[in-house]
């Protein structure tokens, strides 16, 4: 519960450094609506109808409170709610969030698994050199590469945009497969090194010996030390999809889907900082929520853990 | 010489080969006048599009610039950015990891407090949305004109702290404990005395392991900024920038165009992977948990 | 002497790692013994004797890279060293179980203590879930733990309790040997009597053989009927508890028991033994006590003795059945 409080008060500490570098960097939300002949009373009139001219810490308390009711407030540029153009793309970019995390998490346990289950073997070799690989190659060539050689190339694919879910699942699967892979590669290598360590080092525990020695059958003792490999790995994990979020507006500017990354990327370019600030927000909020479920997840699952509780 | 071979054992094959192609990069970034063939930003609108060839071995781009001259000089950038900014966040993070367990419990609260802030804060997006809001013209700092990629090194840096901080603040606050630290307080040892000769040497390989996998983040941070047009500005070299203008020679057929710079950026960090990997081995073999990931 | 065959009859046993230039060294190197049906019998030594990898041998339990490098481990009519993994595996746990030092790391920490007895239940038999919980429960109670303490976690039990929710595992399936490795060393000392006089009771009760390893020759004494002192990867003596006891005849079992002091002995310094145990990569030709015996003569350092029995009409000590009942057998050129 403390953990939990103490990232509300760092999320709340952030938005107001966030608020504060918004509003600093944006010169006169007024000039910028009503133009550069506006006289000074204008802008006054202005300023004091969108309670720009209240100390800072009170439009950051406004924000922030309508923030909690969902309301992101209104854009100065285009006027439209700020909540509504993020609640639009937000979607999109979830979609290919979701399945490269899934893809990600599959494989990565799949391999580091059977990396540890046969050390010294060929697939074991394989697997320390693709991960190094898959930590080092950039998702975004990796989807140029993609885009190159299965978009243009072989024509199995499209090279960009996005089918939603109501346009059915083959098509929507098209769209969101080579972005979902790009963005996963670097989390399969993440995820299978950690399970492969993970899992050979519980495998060479004293109650593996006691199983073992027990006359458990095999898939039984792989089970063992599975459930006791597994915390660490799940933790990685829920950090994995807070950091995935952030690389998916690189993918997405990629293979061209209209996620939130054309949604920053128009707020920076048409100097939208109602938007730009929502979004931000939005991507802290859930990186944040990303690290304290992997927090808590420590805490719950690992049994030595758990002990201390 | 013995002691580099000793050390050359101690790392193992991949460590070596990962130093050597770090070492190629940094060679290559710091020769770059030297070494590249032509001026990467000399435009020759006849010899475009070029394939590999003997006057260009890895092609031309849409400008009729030299790829490898621009690649070579592209290390720059992403070697500056990375290194640059894992430098600045062992300063400000080993400071404050330092100062969180050695000075009392007040500046402990306050400063881990902060890194738990600034640990919270997604990287990739709030760089891109930080450069966005400042603007991507050149930086003025006191007389000199700092091109915008500086911006790019100064924001990763900082919110590459957290990591030392955490690193140098547990290594610190046992060896801060430890009865062998309190006999020299009680001997009259000073602070500053304590902190460099018992404190400080005990922090160095988890915070040169740390360091070196960050560098391999940096680059990559910095090629994507690039890509999207927020870090190094054009005409100026940047993997990142050669990868975006590439993209429309996926269409139309010049494979070196997307190929080399993304190489370039694969090889480099798999260097510092493969050597981090090596150094992580070496100090701290068991160290499971202490994964760096972004 | 009964001519009835030993439970258990090992010959030549021998473990070996592979050193950094190719060569094999022996832990163990070369040991006989036999184990009767229904007996008790102490494995004494200091650590390095090659106690332990003695009996993790016995079911093939070397961890790798060690491994056996040759012997006859007869169980029944088997040759355990011999037998495939398959075999081997429904062996483990129903005829013969061990149990390990350390409760608090031998236990899987995420599992409860009920679970793992019912999985040890349902490896060997056709028990359903829940009767396996059930059986489960009545194991419990039998090495004297409460049964609702089942879906209790290994942690949450104290360091007593966990060594015998181990022994009720190795038990669960009625096996007819346990060998316990060192169950009492990581506990406190009250707890140890109890858990010594837990495995007294089981053996009455279930017909049990055991094998205890242990460095504590007064502890082992108290349950066993025969001793076998190790030494170096070899044995050195092994008798009748009693006649081991009193008519000790090997240098290192008369150390072994001057060793431990006495409430009855008059004050006075402890007795340790001289030097240290030899290092397995640095054995010595002869016998391996030699350096440090105090009855050493020069045949010793050359020459490796035999275990050979004390009794004028037993048999010579490399016939299986001669070590399982009675016999007294010494290793060493100049015994007391």
């Amino acid at each position: 519960m403390g953990r939990v409080l103490s990232s509300i008060g760092t999320l709340l500490f952030v938005g107001l450094a966030l608020f504060l570098l918004t509003r600093a960097g944006s010169g006169s939300p007024a000039r910028i609506v009503l133009g550069i002949d506006a006289t000074a009373q204008q802008i006054a009139e202005f300023d004091h109808q969108h309670g720009l001219d209240r100390p800072v810490l009170e439009q950051y308390a406004v924000w922030i409170t309508d923030l909690a009711h969902g309301d992101f407030g209104r854009s100065f540029v285009t006027g439209r709610d700020v909540a509504g153009e993020i609640v639009e793309a937000l979607p999109i970019t979830l979609a290919i969030v979701l399945l490269a995390f899934a893809i990600a998490v599959v494989f990565g346990l799949a391999i580091g698994v059977r990396a540890a289950l046969h050390p010294g073997g060929m697939f074991e070799r394989l697997t320390r050199l693709g991960t190094v690989a898959g930590l080092s190659i950039p998702a975004f060539w990796l989807g140029i590469l993609l885009i190159r050689f299965v978009a243009v190339g072989l024509r199995w694919l499209p090279p960009g945009g996005y089918a939603p879910l109501s346009a059915g699942w083959g098509a929507h699967l098209q769209t969101t497969l080579m972005p979902a892979v790009s963005l996963s590669i670097y989390y399969i290598a993440v995820l299978a090194r950690m399970t492969q360590a993970s899992l050979a080092d519980t495998l060479d525990s004293d109650y593996v010996r006691t199983a073992r020695a027990l006359g458990l059958a095999r898939p039984r003792i792989v089970a063992y030390a599975l459930i006791n490999a597994l915390p660490p790995v799940i933790n990685l994990a829920a950090l994995s999809f807070g950091y995935m979020f952030g690389w998916a507006l690189i993918i997405e500017q990629v293979f061209n889907v209209p996620g939130l990354s054309r949604a920053l990327m128009n707020a920076i370019s048409q100097r939208d900082f109602m938007l730009l600030q929502g979004i931000v927000f939005l991507f802290t909020l859930i990186f944040t929520a990303a690290n304290l479920c992997a927090d808590l997840i420590n805490r719950y699952l690992d049994p030595r853990q758990r002990a201390a509780a | 010489m013995t002691r580099l071979r000793g050390w050359i054992r101690q790392i193992g094959a991949s460590g070596v080969i990962g130093a050597a192609m770090v070492a190629v990069m940094l060679f290559a970034a710091i020769a770059a006048p030297l070494i590249a063939p032509y001026n990467p930003l000399a435009i020759d609108i006849l010899g475009r599009l070029e394939p590999p060839n003997l006057a260009h071995w890895l092609g031309t781009d849409e400008a009729g610039r030299d790829v490898l001259s621009r690649i070579i000089f592209g290390a720059r950038a992403s070697l500056m950015v990375g290194i640059g900014a894992v430098v600045i966040g062992a300063l400000l993070g080993v400071s404050g990891g330092l100062v969180a367990a050695y000075a009392g419990r007040l500046a402990e609260q306050l400063i881990m407090r902060l890194v738990d802030g600034v640990a919270s804060i997604p990287l990739l997006v709030w760089a891109i949305a930080i450069v966005g809001i400042l603007g991507v013209g050149p930086v003025q700092v006191g007389p000199l004109l700092l091109p915008n990629e500086v911006k790019v090194l100064a924001l990763v840096g900082c919110l590459f702290s957290p990591v030392f901080a955490r690193v140098t603040y547990a290594v610190a606050k046992v060896v801060v404990a430890a009865d062998y630290v309190k006999a020299r307080r009680l001997q009259g040892a000073g602070h500053w005395a304590i902190i460099t000769t018992d404190v400080l040497p005990n922090c160095l390989s988890p915070i040169i392991v740390q360091a070196t996998l960050l560098v391999a983040i940096g680059i990559v941070i910095e090629a994507s900024v690039s890509f999207v047009g927020l870090g190094v500005q054009p005409p100026q070299a940047s993997w990142g920038t050669m990868l975006s203008d590439a993209r429309n020679a996926i269409f139309s057929g010049e494979w070196w165009l997307p190929v080399f710079p993304g190489l370039a950026i694969s090889l480099t960090v798999i260097g510092f992977n493969l050597f981090g990997d090596a150094v992580r081995d070496l100090f701290d073999p068991r160290s499971v948990t202490r994964t760096v990931i972004a | 002497m009964s001519a009835r065959a030993p439970l258990l009859a090992v010959r030549d046993l021998r473990v070996g790692f592979p050193s950094a230039d190719g060569r094999v060294i022996e832990a163990v190197r070369g040991i006989d013994f036999a184990v009767a049906d229904g007996a008790a019998v102490g494995v004494v030594g200091e650590s390095g004797s090659g106690k332990s990898l003695s009996m993790l041998a016995l079911i093939r339990l070397i961890a790798p890279p060690g491994r056996i490098t040759g012997g006859v481990v007869a169980f029944g009519a088997e040759d355990l060293i011999a037998l495939d993994e398959k075999r081997l595996r429904r062996i483990r746990g129903r005829d013969i179980a061990m149990v390990f030092q350390d409760p608090q790391s031998s236990l899987n920490p995420s599992l409860s203590v009920g679970r793992q007895i019912a999985d040890v239940l349902r490896a060997h038999t056709n028990l359903s879930a829940a009767q396996s919980q059930l059986a489960a429960a009545e194991a419990l109670e039998r090495v004297g733990i409460s049964p609702d303490k089942r879906h209790a976690y290994p942690h949450e039990l104290s360091g007593g309790m966990r060594q015998r929710v181990m022994i009720a595992m190795a038990i669960a399936c009625r096996p007819r040997l346990l060998i316990a490795d060192e169950p009492t060393t990581a506990l406190d000392v009250t707890v140890q009597a109890q858990i010594v006089a837990l495995l007294a009771r089981l053996r009455r009760e279930l017909g049990l053989s055991i094998i205890f390893i242990s460095h504590n020759l007064q502890l082992v004494s108290e349950i066993v009927d025969r001793v076998i002192v190790m030494y170096g990867g070899r044995i050195v003596e092994d008798g009748p508890v009693e006649t081991l006891f009193r008519h000790p005849r090997h240098p290192y079992t008369t150390l072994l028991k001057a060793c431990v002091p006495n409430l009855d002995d008059p004050p006075g310094p402890l007795t340790a033994i001289e030097g240290a145990p030899p290092h397995i990569g640095h054995m010595p030709a002869g016998c391996p006590f030699a350096p440090r015996c105090p009855r050493a003569i020069a045949r010793c350092a050359a020459e490796m003795p035999p275990l050979v029995a004390q009794d004028a009409g037993a048999q010579d000590a490399g016939a299986l059945d001669a070590g399982a009942l009675g016999d007294h057998r010494v290793a060493c050129w100049n015994p007391a």
